[in-house]
């Protein structure tokens, strides 16, 4: 297999500016890069306005980006969208989305909305048999079909939303904060389905959340951003085992441990960009190995490895 | 009633519902609790085990279509032992809330009125409870924001709350309600709504006016993480009823509820390699119908046949420990805390002991 | 018994039922018939239809059958007169005696022409029945369509029709009405076309409103997500949701439209003669209200009655359509 392949989606520079008015305008993106391999899950972290939700938004096109490259498959996707690009776009690329509550239109029944991604041509029948084919595999019964979304749990929607996403059988799949208006027992629930789906389907996950603990286990690569900027990727085990940057750090500190021996006496670490001065402009992308990136300067690089 | 000296909350036999369109929803079914002087007690449970409805039943927050069904909230006003139940409104407000018992909300955002100054806020309570005069009540909230870590606390006074970050705003709420020296406060999950890294503060800060002030302090939550780092006891909820409870290291290290399994193994664990996460099938009970038996028997697979006949009593372990489950009845079979689970109570306590 | 304590035996497929909930419509009507007011008012505008479908038939007269001998007769009904009223009185005379019409009842009265006021009253509600309720319909039509492009397409679009819609807002409603109805001639159609024309930017702006912040939830952005054309998605995942909220606000608007139209009846712009209307009844009656009380009384009791059920019953619906306003 030749390297175009191996990575699913490429994604260069990207910069997703909202204006707001003549002068003024949001770099909820700021020139983030990152490449997901096949058949492996990138989580992608950050606190809420740090740009994560429009980095998995502007890859699907809900949003056009205000510059940069982001390419499925070797295949360009940014600049202006061609009608055969947003097919090719669609059907392999899927989302699920955060809330259970609003991603299921209230007033469509189960069986029109996970339906709603096939082709619209499809004999009736058939596209029935595929829906319940769907709707078994995320663990709901084919008699749900035929209700309506209020009648289901959080959890239970979830799976529909799921099987929406399952239905086209796409290569990619964007979780954008999927589990986090679930309940813990739930949250396990519909992690443990999709790293079924991917090691029956080969998918290929972009896991966005704000939470690191269910990301380090979800994830394979793993991305922290933070104010629009990817701050530092790795492995999970760069991560993990030796994080650089002190945002990253903090992140870590915050998880609660389960364990009341130790929780309570840890102290987390803060960050505070302005006050350590840290000014992200001034940063680069450094390499400490193949897969592990710091966002920043030669000096601030070494006091931190220090 | 028995009060020993530091109970200061005792919550009787609370059984709450509502009236819905769909029929009467069973929300809290015969809950008790009691709170000591300056403990924390975190109440854990998913969304929809009542956790929340019992909160607000102390506070006195009763929505228009919730019945009061049984049971008595007893606290001790002034020397005297009160039900808050049959305070009316107006003596609540009076006497009780914001004064004695304050709440911090989940969202910041909604706890503030936008349209006026955050020194106007925080102040209220302190004129209105305290009598203070307005100059003596500023500089009282100066002192109280510098306290909750809001740098340049003069300032902050004048703005408003859409100047504030959601992490400040959460601060300001928590400053508010510390304010009158509360006996008590309520925490419905106050750092849900918030970033991680703030999350971890906010925590730290409750942790650290808690001791400070005395304050007992009820925690409802669902992150077990959070109770971990909070709790003194614990109390897991799960349908309308308490299923176990027990001193924080009981919960954590010695669970006997296979729901608290189910949550304790749900929950990532981010030192081990990867297992694949325990998930509880199935989904919470609609309390809109009537529960025979135990709610959780469809879900267990540890259930026994009398599991779906009649309600298990509450077994007492210890005298901190209880547990409403049949498994601990001395007729039922022995079961083991699953394996997993064992090896990582284990672990987490040889990591505690190196610390 | 100890093998009540034997394990259960396990049936997984018990455990993910789905959440039994009252399926949305038996939800709406429950709340909607828990508000007595409501009730009151819906019975009260089913018994308005039914009298301006049935109320000629049964009362054996033409709405336009003019007998200048039986003029001005009170109101008579049977068995009711017994009691001292409705008895075909006036002062102590019985008119109906008076102008050899013993034997015939007029439950309403007759106007000065001798035309049975109780067949012309029940023509009059169905007029205006039919002007509120076409009105309303076409003021929903209007008002969605423009919102809905409006608010989707946002940007340079919606900025024109968002001016446009000033504009005419800027006009007074009642000089547009007047001069449309003068334009077009007096008479029904160019009343509900006026009414119609009038009304919809106030729907426009609600259903527009009520876009903008339904093409940001998460349902419209996965079918966006899925590929489904726009059209599909107006019609079917923003629009169904929108609807509650444009009911209530037509089911108000009817009022408001057979209030004007009796406005404009009252200044003499209404329906023309020998069809009635409720206002055009009470300007009718109104003067000769001094000699005749009864000729302007009647119909205009009915006509607040009606006014104040269908304002109830559109308070009623939005309580039961408005999920936000939903107990859990």
């Amino acid at each position: 297999m030749n390297t175009v392949n191996d990575n699913i989606l490429e994604v260069r520079d990207l910069k997703q500016h909202f204006r707001i008015d003549r002068r003024h305008s949001v770099k909820a993106v700021d020139g983030v890069s990152f490449t997901i391999k096949r058949g492996s899950t990138f989580g992608l972290v950050g606190e809420s306005g740090s740009g994560k939700s429009t980095i998995g938004r502007t890859v699907i096109r809900l949003y056009a980006p205000t510059c940069g490259s982001v390419k499925l498959n070797g295949r360009e996707l940014g600049g202006k969208l061609t009608l055969q690009m947003k097919q090719y776009l669609t059907g392999r690329v899927q989302m699920i989305f955060q809330d259970p509550m609003a991603s299921l239109n209230p007033r469509k029944k189960i069986i029109d909305i996970v339906a709603e991604g096939l082709d619209s041509n499809k004999p009736r029948g058939e596209r029935n048999e595929l829906v319940y084919a769907q709707l078994e595999r995320v663990g709901l019964s084919r008699e749900f079909a035929g209700r309506y979304p209020h009648m289901f749990s959080g959890g239970q929607r979830q799976r529909v939303g799921i099987a929406r996403a399952i239905i086209t059988d796409p290569e990619l799949i964007i979780a954008d904060e999927c589990i986090s208006a679930l309940d813990m027992s739930i949250q396990a629930q519909v992690v443990n389905l999709m790293k079924d789906l991917q090691t029956e389907r080969g998918l290929t996950y972009l896991f966005i959340a704000h939470d690191l603990s269910m990301v380090k286990y979800i994830s394979d690569y793993i991305g922290v951003l933070h104010m629009g900027r990817l701050v530092e990727s790795g492995t999970k085990d760069d991560i993990f085992q030796n994080p650089i940057h002190p945002y990253t750090k903090s992140l870590i500190s915050a998880i609660p441990e389960p364990n009341p021996l130790t929780e309570p006496h840890r102290i987390s670490r803060v960050y505070d960009a302005p006050a350590q001065g840290i000014v992200y402009a001034n940063g680069t992308e450094r390499y400490l190995t193949d897969t592990h990136m710091v966002l920043a300067t030669d000096g601030e690089l070494e006091t931190w490895i220090a | 009633m028995q009060v020993d000296s530091g109970t200061i909350l005792n919550i009787q036999k609370l059984s709450v519902a509502f009236q819905t369109t769909s029929g009467e929803l069973n929300a809290v079914r015969g809950v008790d609790l009691t709170l000591r002087r300056g403990e924390t007690l975190a109440i854990v449970g998913e969304s929809g085990s009542g956790k929340s409805v019992t909160a607000k039943a102390v506070m006195g927050l009763r929505d228009s279509n919730q019945i009061i069904k049984a049971g008595e909230i007893l606290y001790d006003l002034d020397g005297q032992v009160t039900d808050l139940l049959k305070l009316t409104k107006k003596q609540m407000i009076s006497q009780v809330n914001g004064r004695r018992i304050s709440m911090i909300f989940q969202d910041p955002t909604t706890a503030l009125n936008p349209l006026l100054t955050i020194g106007y806020q925080l102040t209220e309570g302190l004129r209105i409870h305290r009598k203070m005069s307005r100059k003596a009540a500023w500089e009282r909230g100066v002192e109280l924001l510098d306290e909750v870590g809001i740098t340049q606390p003069r300032q902050c006074m004048k703005r408003y709350p859409h100047h504030l970050s959601g992490g400040m705003r959460q601060r300001v709420v928590i400053a508010a309600a510390i304010s009158c020296d509360p006996e008590i406060i309520i925490c419905d999950e106050p750092t849900t709504a918030l970033d991680v890294t703030i999350q971890a503060k906010i925590l730290e800060l409750i942790k650290t006016l808690q001791k400070k002030m005395n304050i007992a302090i009820i925690y409802i939550t669902h992150d077990l993480g959070v109770v971990a780092k909070v709790a003194d006891r614990v109390a897991v909820m799960y349908a309308g009823k308490i299923v176990e409870r027990g001193t924080a290291y009981e919960i954590f290290f010695e669970p006997r509820h296979p729901y608290t399994w189910g949550l304790l193994l749900s929950m990532p664990d981010i030192n081990a390699a990867d297992t694949r996460l325990y998930s509880i099938p199935g989904s919470p009970p609609n309390l809109l119908h009537k529960v025979t038996g135990d709610a959780f028997a469809v879900r267990n697979e540890y259930a026994l046949n009398i599991d779906y006949e009649e309600e298990p009593p509450v077994f007492k372990l210890s005298g901190t420990h209880e547990v409403a489950s049949w498994l601990a009845h001395p007729d039922a079979p022995a079961i083991q805390i699953p394996e997993l689970l064992r090896r990582q109570i284990e672990a987490k306590i040889s990591h505690g002991d190196e610390q | 018994m100890t093998d009540r304590f034997a394990f259960a035996a396990r049936d997984n497929a018990a455990a993910d039922k789905p959440v039994e909930n009252k399926p949305r419509w038996a939800e709406t009507i429950a709340v909607f018939s828990k508000n007595k007011g409501a009730v009151i008012g819906f019975a009260f505008l089913l018994l308005m239809i039914i009298l301006a479908i049935a109320g000629p038939m049964v009362s054996g007269y033409t709405y336009d059958g003019i007998e200048l001998s039986r003029q001005n007769l009170p109101p008579r009904i049977q068995g009711i007169e017994r009691l001292g009223i409705f008895n075909g009185t006036l002062g102590d005379r019985n008119m109906y005696e008076a102008k050899g019409y013993g034997g015939s009842y007029f439950w309403f009265g007759t106007d000065k022409l001798g035309r049975d006021l109780f067949t012309r009253f029940c023509c009059g509600v169905r007029i205006s029945l039919i002007i509120g309720a076409i009105s309303a319909l076409l003021n929903m039509i209007i008002g969605v369509a423009f919102g809905l492009v409006s608010g989707y397409y946002g940007g340079k679009p919606d900025l024109l029709m968002q001016r446009f819609i000033e504009v005419l807002n800027g006009i007074p409603t009642l000089v547009i009405v007047s001069l449309l109805v003068i334009v077009l001639k007096p008479g029904m159609m160019s009343i509900i076309i006026t009414m119609g024309l009038a009304q919809w930017t106030g729907t426009a702006r609600l259903v527009r409103a009520n876009t903008l912040r339904l093409k940001e939830t998460e349902h419209v952005l996965a079918s966006k997500t899925l590929g489904t054309s726009t059209v599909k998605i107006l019609f079917r995942e923003i629009f169904p949701n929108l609807l509650s909220s444009v009911i209530v606000i037509a089911m108000m608007s009817v009022p408001g439209a057979i209030f004007m139209e009796a406005f404009l009846s009252f200044v003499g712009l209404g329906i023309p003669n020998p069809e009635a209307s409720l206002g055009s009844l009470i300007n009718d009656g109104y003067q000769s209200m001094l000699l005749y009380p009864f000729q302007m009384t009647i119909p205009a009791v009915f006509f607040a009655l009606l006014m104040l059920a269908l304002n109830i019953i559109g308070d009623g619906l939005r309580d039961a359509l408005d999920p936000t306003q939903r107990q859990i």
